[in-house]
């Protein structure tokens, strides 16, 4: 007896691996046999191994067998033996995806298309919206923020005494820390820069738990002694210092300051505002400085928890009558605000496109597998005589799926990381805010793999569930490849065609909209040459600046300068009008004056002394800006008026309140009147207002994701001679070159005083960035678009040209009982149509229901546009008609004889 | 439907393959020709068959397996039935025997009646 007979005797149990070779060999000595005897019957020996080969049969699929019930034990699996299981079934898939590489590259390049688009734009999205910030336990660093309920501004600037208030009086929190924003000029290299500072406490640095890359931090006595000392971050150390350690310890000019370097701090670390340097707060003894608060909660603290408690200090605090601080309330919010609230419209459209191309992709797989599945019953069906259980079957279904899936998500993925590589060597990053970083990165890789699980779900289930369930005696009389139980098969296939239609139509009519957009942008009038018109802001920083009378002083010094620029034909003020200023009847704010501390300042806008219509003012979009021009601001526009008079030097301090007003505004409290002699004004005790003229409209540019306003504004605007202008900037109008204006300009700010820094654009650049904006998503969108509609086309005809093949002996009985073609085109057409036309009503029906997520990024055309409705739906409509015929035609060649023979 | 499809198909096959062994242990390619002499047909589509049936019925123990040595020589897996595999025999074969020979009857006469 051999080792293994003891082994059996003893009823040990034999390794995989035996049992394995065990089968081997028996199999290998029965077709031996066989050839032997075959060649003694006179074959040649390779004819005879053929034959004998040939006599056997499937020899995968009966070692398989073998192997199942030796191992398995039949039915009652244990978990290994399940995992047994799957590991010789997937042995099986490889080599069965091996004999077919056609349909295994068609399916594994659609899976990695759908799988990288959603991979990439996920991991954009991500990073740009919901990855947490660079800082040790970010999600717990919150913002406290200040917002006016009347004007419903929000700031996160606190008056000194305010921002105390909230440091000693909210529990939530574990560590608060103040601090302000500044900016140093210093020259750099040969050009001068304006350097973000930020001036910070002592207890800014543990907040965020800094471990300096180099030297140390600035201590709290440094801090409280407002020392010369100054930590620099990573970025400008290797900019300007060269990654000198050396730097550390050595006094640096920055301005009109000899600062020590004391640290560098650590890579990527730009808080606040991409600050470039971090200095001592110093002692504030004054109480007229705002400064900025944020907060890190306690572990466990909730952000509902620390704005109850916000809004309790808040409280106290307007009791206290601290300055300024009725009809203010305090609360959480995000350390960065452009994060989430702007870009979310867009994350969404883009995610909701990549999805939609995966699950085109799914459903195409899907089809093929269930053709594929359906060619392979006589296989499944052997299989069930011999004893595999429906689950074995299914599960033996659903590896194929599996493996694609899994392959194509590493290689998606694996693709993915590297378009993502590519595009940030290609788009310019250096604007990107330093929090902003793309990789790879744990989470997407749990996305990946939850795609990939739904892939193998939404493909393996389907194909298998119609897979496993036939008809034994059918399949096994008819080999399975003809027959009308396929009919299950083609339904189902038909059904997938459908949801691909649907989702292809979606994709198409949002990039038909986006091009829409995109048209009526690029020829927006917005009533004045906005391309030619430099817009010169300066950013004044409260120490030297620290009122409106001392902006001014340096706005109109600007005035007088630019004027004199070469080329310069106008130029003009713009600010923005104090309405608290105006609320009350002083227009200059006195102790007794001061509105009690309960009361909220009364703001809302009332049109002839008539407070009963108040508030109207909110059904205006977009709401009424309240702008402080100088006499020259119209011109400068090229904006006409249209009644009465402009604003000039009879409006001068001290006289009458005199307002111009746009058309919009004029059409929208006096209709059909004419508005000159009406007056307006802010809150019932507000100074009343003199309509004195009407001018044209112009439409505002607004950049980023809440896009251009189609409406004309209804805009007031009051001479700056008579009212404080707020945030002031100089208007610049010139022939030529406006590059050279801007930098002419800024020259100019730089020689009346080198501390305030300035920014040039033209009044059209808003415009430019929605453009670009605009044109980036539609292209994408387009691209997704095009190869959801690829991937369709593809599908239907796949279906269609299956369907025909399934049914040629039916046809070709019809053609043979004298079936005209037009019958038999009819035929075939008829059942493939009408999912087509379900899909497309479906599709219809989503992208209606997804219009109002559209609506934010569309500019001149509803997101609900009949005539891109109706030209996407005929235009598929055609294609998916072409992609029926062209096959269907295919059955009209079929022969009678050969189709009748053909079983 | 399918159920008994199965153990029809199933158990025609261990039946013969139980025959087979009545006489003596076998290897598979000795029950192979065994049952194409014994019905006189070539019975399998596909020889291979047999192995999966054989690997069954020792896994219900109706047979037994050992390794050993061929006519030709060479190392060979042997089947030989089991105490069990009889009495499963004895008690199964009578009723195909009547089942056959009802399908055979009905068979003929079916085919008197259409003249053939």
């Amino acid at each position: 007896m051999s080792i293994r007979g003891i082994k059996r005797v003893l009823r040990l149990r034999l390794t995989r691996r035996q049992i394995e070779d065990e089968i081997d060999e028996e199999l290998a000595y029965h077709i031996a046999r066989r050839r032997d005897q075959l060649q003694t019957a006179g074959l040649s020996s390779a004819d005879a191994m053929a034959a004998a080969a040939q006599r056997f049969g499937n020899i995968d699929e009966f070692r398989q067998q073998c192997l199942d019930e030796d191992i398995t034990h039949g039915r009652n699996e244990s978990m290994t033996q399940l995992i047994d299981r799957i590991r010789s079934d997937t042995r099986l898939a490889i080599r069965s995806l091996e004999r077919s590489p056609g349909f295994t590259a068609v399916a594994l390049t659609t899976l990695i298309v759908g799988i990288t688009a959603v991979t990439t734009i996920a991991s954009f999205v991500y990073s740009y919206t919901l990855r947490p910030l660079p800082y040790p336990d970010a999600d717990r660093i919150v913002a406290i923020t200040q917002r006016q309920s009347a004007t419903r501004a929000a700031s996160k600037d606190l008056p000194i005494d305010a921002a105390r208030a909230v440091v000693s009086g909210t529990a939530a929190f574990d560590r608060t820390t103040i601090f302000r924003m500044v900016y140093v000029r210093a020259v750099i290299g040969d050009r001068g820069e304006s350097l973000p500072t930020a001036l910070i406490d002592s207890s800014f640095e543990p907040l965020f738990g800094l471990r300096p890359e180099l030297g140390r931090t600035i201590t709290p006595d440094e801090i409280i002694a407002n020392a010369p000392v100054v930590a620099i971050s990573d970025a400008l150390w290797r900019s300007t210092f060269g990654m000198d350690s050396s730097v550390v310890g050595r006094r640096v000019r920055f301005g009109d300051e000899l600062l020590t370097v004391v640290g560098v701090m650590p890579r990527g670390f730009r808080f606040p505002n991409e600050s470039h340097l971090w200095r001592p707060l110093g002692r504030i003894d004054s109480s007229d400085i705002d400064v900025a608060v944020i907060g890190r909660l306690r572990r466990g603290a909730t952000r509902e928890a620390a704005g109850h408690q916000l809004a309790a200090v808040g409280q106290r605090l307007a009791h206290d009558d601290v300055r300024d601080f009725s009809g203010v309330a305090l609360s959480v919010g995000d350390l960065i605000d452009r994060r989430i609230g702007g870009a979310a419209p867009l994350a969404f459209v883009f995610v909701g496109a990549a999805a939609f191309v995966l699950l085109i992709a799914c459903s195409n797989v899907a089809n093929l597998l269930l053709v594929r599945a359906a060619e392979r019953r006589a296989q499944m069906a052997v299989r069930s005589a011999l004893g595999a259980s429906r689950m074995q079957l299914r599960i033996q279904a659903l590896v194929e799926p599996a493996l694609l899936s899994i392959v194509a998500g590493a290689l998606g993925a694996a693709l993915s990381f590297a378009t993502i590589r590519i595009l940030l060597h290609v788009v310019p990053t250096a604007n990107f805010p330093s929090w902003l970083t793309f990789g790879i990165d744990g989470r997407m890789l749990l996305v990946v793999v939850i795609m990939v699980t739904v892939v193998v779900l939404a493909v393996g289930l389907t194909p298998s569930r119609e897979g496993t369930r036939f008809d034994l005696v059918g399949a096994l009389k008819s080999g399975g490849d003809h027959g009308s139980a396929n009919t299950r098969v083609g339904r189902a296939a038909r059904r997938g065609i459908a949801i691909q239609l649907a989702l292809s139509v979606v994709l198409f009519i949002g990039a038909a909209l986006l091009t829409q957009t995109y048209r009526k942008l690029s020829s927006v009038d917005v009533g004045y040459p906005a391309a030619e018109i430099v817009e010169l802001r300066p950013y004044f920083d409260q120490q030297h600046y620290p009122n409106d009378t001392t902006q001014r002083e340096f706005a109109n010094a600007l005035l007088e300068h630019a004027r004199a620029l070469p080329g310069v034909r106008q130029v003009s003020l713009l600010g923005i009008v104090d309405r608290l200023a105006l609320a009350t009847t002083d227009l200059r704010p006195s102790p007794d004056t001061r509105r009690s501390a309960s009361e909220q300042p009364d703001l809302r806008l009332i049109v002839d002394g008539d407070s009963s219509r108040a508030g109207m003012r909110t059904s205006i979009r977009p709401a009424p800006r309240y702008l402080a021009i100088s006499d020259s601001y119209f011109e400068t526009l090229g904006l006409r008026i249209v009644h009465g008079r402009s604003l000039s030097a009879m409006d001068a301090a001290g006289s009458q309140l005199a307002v111009v007003v746009s058309q919009r505004f004029a059409d929208t409290y006096w209709p059909r009147q004419n508005a000159l002699g009406h007056s307006v004004q802010f809150g019932s005790r507000g100074t009343r207002l003199l309509v004195v003229g009407v001018v044209e409209n112009v439409r505002d540019l607004q950049s980023g994701s809440r896009g251009v306003q189609a409406d004309p504004r209804a805009d007031v605007y009051l001479s700056a001679r008579q009212v404080a202008a707020r945030n002031p900037s100089v208007l610049i109008r010139g022939q030529g070159d406006v590059t050279s204006l801007q930098a002419g300009s800024q020259a100019i700010a730089r020689r009346i005083d080198p501390n305030v820094v300035t920014t040039t654009y033209t009044l059209a650049r808003p415009l430019e960035v929605q453009l670009m904006v605009t044109r980036l998503f539609g292209a994408l969108v387009g691209v997704f678009a095009v190869s959801g509609l690829l991937l369709s086309v593809i599908g239907i005809y796949g279906v269609v040209a299956y369907g025909i093949t399934q049914r040629t002996r039916e046809i070709g009985i019809r053609v043979a009982l004298g079936g005209t073609s037009a019958d038999i085109l009819a035929l075939i057409l008829r059942q493939s149509l009408r999912f087509v036309g379900i899909g497309l009503v479906v599709g219809v029906a989503i992208s209606l229901a997804m219009s109002r997520g559209l609506r934010a990024i569309l500019f001149g055309v509803s997101a609900t546009d009949p005539f891109t409705y109706v030209v996407s739906c005929v235009l598929f409509g055609a294609i998916a008609w072409i992609a029926c015929y062209v096959p269907a035609r295919r059955a009209l060649r079929v022969d009678p004889l050969v189709a009748l023979r053909a079983d | 439907m399918h159920e008994a499809e199965l153990n029809i198909l199933r158990e025609s096959l261990d039946l013969l393959i139980l025959k087979s062994l009545t006489s003596g242990p076998k290897h598979g390619y000795a029950v192979a020709e065994w049952i194409e002499r014994a019905t006189n047909t070539v019975l399998f589509v596909d020889e291979g068959t047999l192995y999966p049936a054989l690997h069954r019925l020792a896994r219900r123990k109706l047979v037994e397996t050992d390794w050993g040595v061929s006519e030709n020589n060479r190392r060979a897996k042997y089947y030989a039935i089991t105490p069990a595999g009889r009495a499963r025999f004895r008690a199964q074969s009578p009723a195909w025997q009547r089942c056959a020979e009802g399908i055979a009857i009905a068979l003929r006469e079916g085919s008197a009646v259409l003249g053939r």
